[in-house]
């Protein structure tokens, strides 16, 4: 159910404050800084970014399709943002869960943005939290077992060059389990810019498992964070999948912080032509006895640029630490590339860490053998790649998403 | 059904056949023996399309059509079976589905429609019984975590499933256990009809023993050397190949 408002606050006004002094200080990163060496900002910029979409009078758009598509179903709980404003949340009040929008006159929701990914980790984040007018909230209680899946459904739909700012606190409460579905999409032509920002926060025992998937026309740029304060017990599940987009680029940042956390990090990108995608991920072993697991996979076609960089932080005092990382990745065409970078930084001496790499065109050997059998080029083509991508469809827990998923590849890779 | 005259074809600059003569009727069975590196894998090769072999001078026809010319998987689709020495591992393709596809990509090419699921499905029990692979392994990715012989039980499968008109076999047998050995050749000897043929490209002889050839070949430095009743594969177990090589007629092939 909708909240009412709480007291006024003036805490998203100094937050950005606090950020747009940073950010004035700063500005935008480009291949000059580290985590941004393959992905110049700059380059993509636009000063129309700083415009507002036109949300007065949003286009005509039919949800409708946009629910087929995405296998949506009438028993999922629908929250729709169109340009960055939500229109469209559950009718019905749903037992366990309250949410929100909050802006600097609304007061705060109950978690308050900035605390898990914090404006100064970041030169995007900066930037993020220095235009950012208001924030969607929501709250699982303690011991929910969410049946429906919360599916966000985030459209954007301009006609003339803009920027979306998107905001998501997320706090799920002990030993409730969630899965979440979130779908970026685009259905208008104009050139854009998607900042969006996702913190949650797993309370000792929650389990999370998150879907999102990117598809945005070849105009515009998505910038998105993810990042998750994972307590005692919980464990957070990812799965990314990025379909299209100018620019995209994710920051994925894991915070393991108490005993027994877990976090598992799925990730699929196809990159067509003139398309970058950046995956930045991090997961931070905090505390002992943690285990994360990694595992991104890529197929560049075109002239495309994919770079996947994986940092594993394992603290001092994170011992019997667990994490394992792999990136593997096909390229199609000689003009694909990609910079894939594994990092593991350890400061404990009980762990087992392990990571590795592959790139590579497509299997000749199997090429062959699948044409020995009077498979030709195009059907021995799609039986390895689908072969390739479904090690990844086969993670997502829900059949419905993963018949989904298996269907836009399908597609995709005929 | 197919005629090779004096092909020559080489690997990387290097010629490995040197003008191979070689004519199949349907109905019958041809073994090639041979010591290593007299060139048998590498016909196996080029019969069937693999890249990486230069074919410099001869021709090959297969039922009248110039199969040199035709890409791997029309050369399948003609009717051109290679069963081979290393099956490939194809983790995340299953064996059902790519046995699927094959089967109607040569149905589509025949100018069929695709098999009708239930038919398919049929087909794969009876064939995959023939063959005694476990049900689980048909399910399975193609070739992944086999052992040696289901791998080679599989190849036979598969060729059982596209019913060639002329299937190549490449070292079947190495590898195989004596029961092993009994199931793929019983396997074969259950295909063998008056419109097919088979070419056993082997090291030993024992294979023959359970597929009694017509003719056995003897591959020597890239020609065919001598030919003769299935007898020849019994005296060249006997004494090896040395009396081959010494023999006139091959001495000006040898370049000492």
């Amino acid at each position: 159910m909708l909240m009412e408002p709480s007291t006024k606050t003036d805490a998203l006004r100094e937050l950005r404050e606090r950020a747009r002094l940073l950010f004035q200080k700063d500005g935008l990163p480009d291949k000059h800084h580290e985590e941004y060496k393959y992905c110049d900002i700059t380059r993509y910029w636009d000063n129309a970014f700083a415009q507002q979409p036109d949300t007065t009078a949003p286009r005509e758009h039919n949800l409708q399709a946009l629910l087929e598509k995405w296998h949506i179903s009438p028993d999922d709980l629908l929250f729709v943002f169109v340009n960055g404003e939500l229109i469209l949340h559950p009718e019905q009040a749903i037992p366990g869960i309250v949410y929100r929008e909050s802006d600097e006159n609304s007061g705060e929701g109950e978690s308050a943005p900035g605390t898990i990914a914090k404006p100064e980790e970041d030169p995007l984040l900066a930037r993020h939290y220095a235009v950012l007018q208001k924030y969607f909230s929501l709250q699982v209680s303690p011991k929910t077992q969410l049946g429906q899946t919360l599916v966000f459904l985030h459209i954007s739909d301009v006609s003339a060059p803009c920027g979306i700012s998107l905001h998501k606190c997320l706090s799920i409460g002990s030993l409730s389990e969630v899965s979440v579905k979130q779908i970026y999409c685009s259905t208008g032509g104009a050139k854009h810019l998607v900042h969006s920002t996702d913190e949650w926060n797993l309370m000792p025992g929650a389990t999370v498992h998150n879907l999102r998937i990117q598809e945005e026309t070849p105009e515009a740029i998505l910038l998105h964070h993810t990042c998750a304060h994972v307590q005692t017990d919980a464990n957070m599940n990812d799965y990314l999948i990025t379909l299209s987009g100018k620019l995209v680029r994710n920051n994925t940042v894991f915070q393991l912080a108490g005993k027994n956390a877990q976090s598992h990090l799925y990730g699929l990108y196809l990159t067509g032509d003139q398309m970058l995608t950046d995956n930045h991920t991090l997961v931070d072993h905090r505390v002992s006895d943690c285990y994360s697991n990694e595992l991104y996979k890529g197929i560049l076609d075109g002239k495309s640029t994919a770079v996947f960089n994986g940092k594993i932080f394992v603290r001092k005092d994170a011992q019997k630490t667990n994490a394992y990382q792999s990136n593997k990745n096909i390229l199609l065409s000689p003009q694909s590339s990609i910079n894939t970078k594994p990092q593991l930084e350890i400061f404990a001496d009980d762990v087992k860490c392990s990571h590795g790499t592959s790139t590579g065109r497509l299997d000749e050997a199997a090429m062959f053998y699948l044409k020995s059998r009077g498979i030709g080029e195009v059907q021995a083509r799609r039986l390895l790649l689908m072969a390739f991508a479904d090690d990844m469809a086969d993670k997502i827990p829900s059949e419905n998403d993963r018949v989904m998923l298996r269907g836009i590849l399908e597609n995709r890779l005929a | 059904m197919l005629s090779i005259k004096n092909l020559k074809a080489s690997v990387e600059g290097k010629e490995i056949l040197k003008g191979l003569n070689l004519e199949v009727k349907a109905g019958e069975v041809h073994a090639i023996m041979g010591p290593n590196g007299s060139g048998k894998s590498t016909l196996a090769s080029v019969l069937s399309g693999r890249d990486g072999y230069e074919v410099t001078e001869g021709e090959i026809l297969f039922e009248g059509k110039n199969l040199l010319d035709m890409e791997p998987e029309d050369r399948a689709r003609e009717g051109v079976f290679l069963a081979f020495q290393y099956p490939v591992e194809i983790p995340g393709v299953s064996n059902i589905n790519f046995l699927k596809t094959a089967v109607n990509e040569i149905r589509s090419y025949r100018g069929l429609g695709p098999m009708e699921p239930k038919e398919f499905l049929a087909r794969v029990k009876e064939k995959q019984k023939m063959m005694e692979l476990d049900g689980r392994l048909v399910n399975r990715s193609v070739n992944e975590g086999f052992s040696g012989g289901e791998k080679k039980r599989n190849e036979i499968f598969q060729m059982a499933m596209l019913e060639p008109k002329l299937a190549i076999l490449d070292e079947t047998d190495s590898g195989l256990d004596i029961d092993a050995l009994r199931v793929v050749s019983a396997g074969v000897n259950q295909l063998r009809s008056p419109h097919n043929a088979f070419i056993v490209v082997t090291h030993y002889q024992r294979l023959l023993d359970y597929i009694v050839p017509d003719v056995v070949h003897v591959l020597y430095q890239g020609r065919i050397v001598k030919s003769g009743p299935k007898e020849l594969a019994l005296e060249l177990e006997e004494k090896g190949y040395d009396w081959i090589k010494s023999e006139p007629g091959n001495i000006s092939h040898i370049n000492i």
